[in-house]
């Protein structure tokens, strides 16, 4: 079958080409692009684009004193939020709504106070979507929660002329908050769906895709070909994962130091916008998992239909989320922003190192472990910053697997309630992306759970 | 005694009940499952032509072209071969060194420029190519033909090559048509045609990006995959067309209306693999190996395919050495006229339901093909040879949402073998 088809495509290419050298297969292809525009001159219909801008535009007014209000009720935030969604199967939409969504709310004319006004009422509109942990249901406490550290989040990510985007984004918080409030799991998944929808065109993390150059074949032998399930730390071992696992991603993960910088500058306040759309992209994802509300191990069995439309771009999504929200969490003594601008933008003695990360070339990025390295004391003070208060979870003399795995078991715990939702996140895009194969490639024991195997799978991919 | 095994039977007949799954049905909304088959010189004329009557396979898009043009022709076979995603790959200087090594004999390039392929597929729905080998005879007002059309279309819901997915599709059809010449003056024509087709359809569920590669690098049986491990879903439908041509000046001149693919609903049935759908219908033709998956229970669904109202024009003068034509076609116009309500509604949009072609031929040998679908050019040629036949096109067509969102290209072969004038 496989000689047939290729004879058949060799055949058509044949046919299709001459023998020609590069520069004729580049002439060829140059004219033949030459056809691909429409000769009327039609351009792409963009009611829906005026449409969802005019939504947000709606949410904002401004008296003639200059004076700004900013109103989110339920019905407005999720008229925003169906009015983005509305243009996500098309990517001629999808660019021109960004670039409308990047404007600034106020105009050219628009002075400081009213700016800062406009971001005090933005702030203001995300305290009052704040859902009261006290009064909602036990089952409900969880996302709750996680919704309300978004909403708080809020006021240190806007910038100082908040754009249209930023207050879309809000919108989205709104109605993520309006679904807990008043939803059930079967509105979860609907409600979760559209605000990650939402979420991909109007944030940076959004437009991340982990997987934009990823190479299939070596994603595939990471998890197909005979990988040893030792996961130890120490030197050779983990060497080899992280050769594995980084022409996986290739260029894909300096993407997301755009998100933390501006003209190549790391910024506090980029750094807070972008934690933010993590913990909203998080909340989110686990909100359409908490729609299954099922355990892993049944997940697993295939006991469950997932039918939310996730793709395993999603999972890459979940991941960076996943990660620079935790790093948030227990980074409480804010150590982390002085380190990353120390690291990315240098210092009088120090050079930058922007054009390193962006190159991501392991062996050029220098050392912030060793205690010689001029990074190693804000490096050391922001892992200190979150050792301190991982230590209440995590005991540093524990074997950093068995500590996870005896969290997937005792889902009691502070940490275990974390861990078994992000494997529950995890395993719901998995087996919505028909992936979860990846899910048997771990070797287990007999005794070891599928749970266990989830994690182990996880582990690896990280 | 006889009560226990009774008991023991109903409780394994209840556990048998308990653990019985079905096999869910797959459904793709964003793929047209219409059956036509490929017309080069319709597609390298910007698909247009319904009102043009000159060649045998006319009467697959409009029936009445039979009462037009009596005769003979035949076709025995002809072969097609479609290829989209050309020019992506034509203009990456990596795809073309390893498709310079393919033809050199090299294996191990197949799988880069695989995987090469897929990147260039995006997101959305796309085509990899079409295979349609068909018989087709008219014989005075009579028209019969028989297709196998091979499909492979791709769906990808994500942006990159790890969510792309191709879903193969098979089509046997077979089509009887009958056109008659109601009205017949020097000055003026009517013919009406109707033809019917019996479709079987059958579709796989989309197989991952990382399962093709497996399967092109050899790391994967191919049989096993596409018979075993691989849901199908097959099905007939008994689509029909209808169509009316009005001809002037001794059928120079030709307007038409085509209603097509009527009634074309598929009644499909969802299959654990396509080795349990033909033993299905063939009882133990496959030999069912042991670690393939077990059969779950088939379950009835159906796929609608829609129906298009379209008009047609075609100028075909009679002359001896050169023979000029120019088609024009208003196409899909219930979705059009339908769109006139909606807020959305652009007068351009008019401009996006026409396609327009011409054709200039020499001594009936050579032919020279340009046409404009939907704003998207098209070009081809056909030359005809002792009995045989051979036509080629290019062109671009919108597979996205919205205009501008998704444009492919794709170039057709086909070769004819028989009596077509």
């Amino acid at each position: 079958m496989k000689k047939i088809l290729f004879g058949l495509l060799v055949i058509a290419m044949v046919l299709a080409l001459t023998a020609c050298s590069q520069d004729q297969y580049e002439q060829l292809g140059e004219l033949m692009g030459n056809m691909s525009g429409n000769i009327y001159g039609i351009e792409a219909n963009l009611m829906d684009v005026e449409n969802a801008t005019n939504q947000v535009d709606g949410a904002v007014a401004v008296d003639g004193e200059g004076n700004v209000t900013v109103s989110l009720e339920a019905k407005t935030a999720q008229s925003i939020v169906s009015s983005v969604v509305s243009v996500k199967n098309s990517e001629t939409k999808i660019e021109a709504l960004k670039t409308s969504l990047s404007e600034p709310l106020l105009g050219k004319g628009a002075t400081d106070a009213s700016k800062a006004e406009l971001k005090a009422q933005i702030t203001a509109q995300a305290t009052v979507s704040k859902i009261d942990t006290a009064t909602v249901a036990e089952e409900k406490k969880e996302l709750a929660e996680s919704v309300n550290e978004v909403l708080d989040a809020v006021q240190a990510s806007l910038s100082d002329n908040p754009t249209k985007a930023e207050l879309a984004t809000v919108a989205v918080l709104a109605t993520l908050s309006d679904a807990v409030k008043n939803g059930n799991e079967e509105t979860y998944k609907e409600a979760g769906k559209a605000a990650v929808d939402a979420l991909k065109i109007t944030t940076e993390i959004g437009q991340v895709d982990l997987f934009a150059n990823i190479d299939l074949t070596k994603l595939a032998e990471m998890f197909t070909k005979g990988i040893s399930r030792d996961i130890a730390r120490d030197g050779e071992e983990e060497q080899d994962m992280l050769d594995k696992f980084m022409p996986v991603f290739g260029d894909s993960i300096p993407e997301v130091l755009d998100c933390l910088t501006e003209n190549e500058k790391f910024t506090a306040q980029r750094y807070a916008k972008f934690v933010m759309e993590c913990k909203a992209m998080r909340a989110s994802y686990e909100m359409i998992a908490k729609g299954y509300n099922i355990d892993v191990n049944a997940q697993l069995r295939g006991q469950v239909a997932v039918d939310s439309g996730l793709t395993i771009e999603d999972l890459g999504h979940y991941m960076i989320a996943v990660m620079f929200s935790a790093f948030d969490s227990y980074d409480e003594d804010d150590a982390m922003v002085p380190f990353l601008e120390l690291f990315i933008n240098g210092n009088e003695e120090l050079p930058s190192n922007y054009a390193l990360i962006k190159e991501f070339d392991r062996d050029k990025l220098p050392d912030v472990t060793e205690e010689g390295s001029p990074y190693y004391e804000k490096a050391q003070a922001a892992a200190d910053s979150m050792g301190a208060n991982m230590v209440d979870e995590y005991n540093p003399e524990e074997d950093f697997s068995e500590f996870f795995i005896n969290a997937v078991k005792d889902s009691s715990t502070i940490i275990g309630k974390k861990v078994n939702g992000v494997l529950q996140t995890i395993g719901v895009i998995l087996i919505d992306s028909e992936y979860e194969g990846l899910l048997d490639q771990v070797e287990l024991e007999e005794t070891d759970s599928a749970a266990k195997g989830t994690l182990m799978s996880f582990l690896y991919f990280l | 005694m006889k009560k226990a095994i009774i008991l023991v039977l109903m409780v394994l007949a209840a556990f048998a009940f308990v653990f019985a799954a079905d096999e869910p049905p797959v459904v793709y909304d964003d793929i047209n499952f219409a059956f036509q088959p490929t017309l080069a010189r319709y597609d390298a004329m910007g698909q247009s032509g319904i009102a043009l009557p000159t060649r045998l396979d006319s009467f697959f898009t409009n029936p009445a072209n039979l009462g037009v043009k009596r005769g003979f022709a035949v076709s025995v076979p002809s072969f097609s071969f479609t290829m989209y995603n050309i020019q992506p790959m034509v203009s990456d200087p990596d795809a073309m060194e390893n498709f310079n090594a393919l033809i050199a004999g090299d294996s191990d390039a197949a799988v880069p420029f695989a995987t090469k392929y897929l990147e260039n597929l995006g997101s959305g729905r796309n085509m990899i190519s079409k295979i349609d080998i068909g018989v087709a005879l008219k014989l005075g007002v009579i028209g019969a033909g028989t297709n196998v059309q091979i499909k492979l279309h791709t769906l990808n819901e994500g942006t990159s090559v790890a969510s792309q997915n191709v879903i193969p599709e098979v089509n046997v059809a077979q089509t009887v048509g009958l056109g008659l010449k109601i009205i017949d003056t020097d000055v003026f024509s009517f013919s009406a045609g109707a033809s019917i087709s019996a479709v079987y359809k059958a579709y796989f569920k989309g197989i991952g990006g990382s399962k093709i590669l497996d399967l092109i690098g050899g790391d994967s049986d191919p049989d096993k995959v596409l018979l075993w491990d691989t849901p199908v879903m097959g099905g007939y439908a008994i689509p029909f067309n209808l169509g009316i041509t009005f001809g002037l000046f001794e059928d120079q001149l030709t307007l038409s209306a085509t209603a097509n693919n009527l009634n074309g609903k598929f009644y499909m049935k969802s299959y654990t693999g396509a080795g349990y759908l033909v033993n299905s219908y063939f009882e133990g033709t496959i030999e069912v190996p042991d670690d393939a998956p077990v059969a779950r229970d088939s379950v009835d669904f159906e796929v609608e395919t829609p129906w298009t109202l379209n008009f047609g024009a075609a100028f075909a003068p009679k002359m001896n050495a050169i023979q000029p034509v120019i088609t024009a076609d208003l196409i899909d116009m219930f979705e059009l006229i339908k769109s006139f309500n909606q807020e959305s509604f652009r007068a351009s949009d008019l401009l996006l339901h026409l396609n327009l072609g011409a054709e200039l031929g020499l001594f009936q040998i050579v032919k020279a093909r340009v046409g404009v679908n939907r704003g998207f050019l098209s070009v081809g040629a056909g030359v005809w040879l002792p009995f045989a036949e051979l036509d080629a096109s290019y062109g671009w067509q919108e597979f996205g949402e919205e205009l501008g969102d998704h444009p492919v290209d794709s170039f057709t072969v086909k070769f004819s073998i028989g009596y077509d004038k």
